[in-house]
């Protein structure tokens, strides 16, 4: 199966950098460059999502590089939350502070207030107080998971203690 | 457009053929770099194999550069 998704490394590769990528495994991939940023652009054969990711982290490494994000589309606005659930933006605001509704919103996950909110864990919550079926696809939900956890290996810190909560 | 000559592989020579005056392509032939497509735009650029893994995957990764830029392009524009 091939699996297409963009990963952010930590710093933007030299030329010569750009061989040592194509040689830890990415003559399948196309590295990118510009701004003072490095990412790679992904087409891996794999089984399965995960496998892939995991062994697009383990190249990177191998090639002296961390992979430290996945391009994230699961940050949205709750404009955006609302226009796929189908009400208006008043009502999901209301949903979202906890006015309304049965509260536990997923909270904000960066910005100020409310303004980008998780996609796949809203969609989660709508489906559990409201039976709205709005599908996020595994992929979308792997993707995310993924992104998450290569975010938080990125800060630095042991991650040992924390990983009771991956269970 | 493509002021570069032909690549080996037919299907990547097809992408970079179909490109708009947006993007630039350019050959380095250094180390697995047969070139190199730029966003015209910002300037990013990514390079392209001589020796892809799967050409007809590298010629689809082309067109995500393309999509992508041209959707970030676009957003900006607004």
């Amino acid at each position: 199966m091939l699996n297409e998704f963009t990963v952010y490394l930590d710093r933007q590769p030299t030329d010569d950098e750009l061989d040592l990528l194509y040689e830890a495994g990415f003559d399948d991939s196309m590295p990118t460059t510009g701004g003072g940023r490095g990412l790679i652009q992904v087409a891996r054969e794999a089984d399965t999502l995960a496998e892939a990711i995991v062994s697009v982290v383990a190249d990177a490494e191998r090639a002296g590089f961390r992979v430290v994000a996945i391009e994230d589309e699961d940050l949205v606005s709750l404009r955006t939350v609302a226009e796929r659930v189908g009400r208006s933006y008043e009502s999901v605001r209301k949903l979202a502070t906890g006015q309304r509704g049965p509260g536990g919103f997923p909270p904000p996950a960066a910005g100020d207030g409310w303004s980008l909110v998780s996609w796949t864990a809203a969609a989660a919550w709508f489906g559990e107080h409201y039976g709205l079926e709005v599908s996020t696809s595994d992929r979308d939900r792997v993707l995310a998971a993924a992104d998450h956890l290569l975010r938080a290996r990125a800060l630095g810190i042991d991650l040992h203690p924390l990983a009771p909560l991956a269970a | 457009m493509v002021s570069a000559g032909r690549h080996p592989k037919n299907a990547i020579n097809a992408a970079l053929t179909s490109l708009s005056d947006d993007f630039e392509v350019e050959e380095v032939h250094k180390g697995h770099r047969w070139g190199l497509v730029r966003c015209a735009v910002c300037g990013e650029t990514a390079p392209v194999w001589s020796t892809p893994r799967v050409p007809e995957h590298n010629a689809r990764l082309i067109e995500r550069f393309v999509d992508r830029h041209r959707r970030q392009h676009a957003t900006e524009g607004e």
